[in-house]
């Protein structure tokens, strides 16, 4: 998917096209203050078929987790085929208030409310935040297999080599894109962050980058 | 839930008994009295309690805010302020306040969307902008009514007719209800999230609040502006059960019910032949429930 003149307030990024490769994993990468979450709202607004899972996320009166789960399936034209309940273990939340559940529990049924709604493109705006290893781990599994469009932003440079197809790295209101391995290069993202990163790699090929 | 509606429903039969039947002066009532009094004040005071805070849990609701009702956004001062016009430029309108109440109330709503309401998001500035409207139509009310001989607000001059009309826009409310559906589920979830699930949130959230305007307006037209009534006694319900907003209507507007109706009984028998104002004695009693409020708010933090 093509997406052309992206430009957010204040200056933030004027984008004249950006790749966001159909049914892949894109990872927003940038510093605080960089616009991703601003770029992700704008990207809401602008593909009506998308569904974006913002920051904050609150339930504003009693509402059962089954409840607000129900309400994100019925958006979903077609059933998943994945038991988005079973692989992120909220049945024993089913019958809980979803406010007053912890921020993890929190985090993980508002991430199955909006993949249950089965968007052709789906905007996820740090879905790590509150999650706990076990749960980091089960998202990095659950993505790919859902064979759709994602954009999603992350912190973790490790978690994002891991599960990008694609990277968008936003920096001085310019983006750059492409496979992880150009784009998350020691030189680029040591500029970005303006912190020294470095990058190791195993035998075996495996990747890690150390601060 | 079984409990407290059986609960409510004993206080309402028990209230209603005492309220026909009870001698005031050392005298049964007569069946003029009965009838052309007791009866349509009572059924006044149970349909306006109900309406009362069935509004307000509407307004929370739809606004996401748990601090706001009918009063707290100054809607029933512009009601207030539009019935002292009316009987200041057009007397012989009065004896049809509840309607030209109900009226107010949407033209208040309908400005209140395009200014207010879309401006202030946070929960503490719609606090303080709808109070700071309140107290505004209030002073101006204040002006125009004063040495024009206007008693204070109470049920006790209620008539046959506003009870009536109150009734009318009880079930006018309700259809419009009806046609909005069990949809009040929408507003527990953030806004950006109701525009994806493809609901026209403002749409929805104008049906909801065209009813509980009406509502608000009906009973203001008698009771007068209630501050915090509503707005408690649906918070001390939604404390209470943990259900969602739409599954609290019946209980909310039986415990309204009971407010309004308890309140109007005292108002009427605690100093008689003097009457005191209900409303007054509404908010003196509805001021305890915020205890229950806050223990209960208390507990879950």
């Amino acid at each position: 998917m093509l997406i052309k003149e992206i430009t957010l307030p204040r200056n933030l990024l004027q984008v004249s096209q950006a790749t966001l490769p159909d049914q892949q994993i894109t990872v927003l990468l940038g510093p605080n203050g960089s616009g991703k979450s601003t770029l992700l709202a704008y990207l809401a607004t602008h593909l009506p078929e998308c569904a974006y899972l913002p920051q904050q996320n609150q339930s504003y009166d009693a509402l059962s987790v089954d409840d607000l789960l129900t309400l994100g399936q019925q958006r979903a034209t077609s059933p998943l085929t994945i038991d988005i309940v079973t692989e992120l273990e909220l049945a024993p939340l089913l019958a809980k208030q979803v406010n007053q559940l912890s921020g993890g529990q929190q985090q993980r049924v508002w991430i199955a409310f909006i993949l249950l709604q089965n968007a052709p493109v789906i905007l996820l705006d740090e879905p790590l935040n509150g999650l706990d290893l076990r749960y980091q781990q089960r998202l990095l599994q659950l993505l790919p297999q859902l064979k759709t469009t994602i954009l999603m932003v992350v912190h973790d440079l490790n978690y994002a080599y891991r599960v990008a197809d694609w990277i968008w790295l936003v920096s001085a209101a310019t983006l750059n894109e492409g496979q992880p391995s150009n784009i998350m290069t020691t030189t680029d993202l040591t500029a970005t962050f303006a912190t020294p990163v470095s990058l190791h790699q195993t035998v075996d090929g495996a990747v890690a980058f150390w601060i | 839930m079984k409990y407290l509606g059986g609960g409510l429903i004993s206080a309402i039969l028990l209230i209603s008994g005492l309220t026909l039947g009870l001698p005031l002066g050392h005298m049964w009532p007569t069946t003029q009295i009965f009838w052309q009094l007791r009866v349509p004040r009572l059924i006044f005071a149970l349909i306006g309690g109900g309406m009362l805070a069935v509004s307000a849990v509407i307004f929370q609701t739809t606004l996401r805010n748990r601090y706001v009702d009918g009063g707290m956004l100054g809607l029933a001062s512009g009601v207030e302020l539009g019935n002292a016009l009316i009987a200041v430029i057009f007397a012989p309108a009065t004896p049809w306040r509840v309607l030209t109440g109900a009226l107010w109330a949407i033209v208040w709503l309908l400005i209140l969307r395009a200014s207010m309401l879309r401006i202030l998001r946070q929960p503490l500035q719609l606090l303080l902008g709808g109070l700071g409207v309140a107290m505004l139509l209030n002073a101006i009310t204040t002006l125009i009514t004063s040495n024009q001989g206007f008693v204070g607000k109470s049920l006790a001059n209620v008539t046959l007719q506003d009870t009536w009309l109150l009734a009318i826009f009880c079930v006018v409310g309700i259809i419009i209800w009806q046609i909005a559906g069990p949809t009040l589920t929408y507003f527990a979830l953030p806004q950006i999230h109701v525009g994806q699930l493809g609901i026209d949130e403002k749409r929805l959230s104008l049906l909801w609040q065209l009813g509980a305007a009406l509502f608000i307006g009906a009973v203001t037209a008698v009771l007068g502006s209630t501050f915090f009534v509503g707005l408690i006694i649906a918070q001390v319900v939604a404390q209470l059960m943990t259900k969602p907003a739409q599954n609290r209507l019946v209980v909310t507007g039986l415990l309204g019910a009971v407010m309004l109706s308890g309140s109007d009984l005292l108002a009427h028998s605690l100093h008689y032949p003097l009457e005191l104002p209900t409303g007054a004695v509404l908010m003196l009693l509805t001021a305890p429930l915020l205890l229950v409020f806050w223990k209960r708010g208390h507990d879950v933090n």
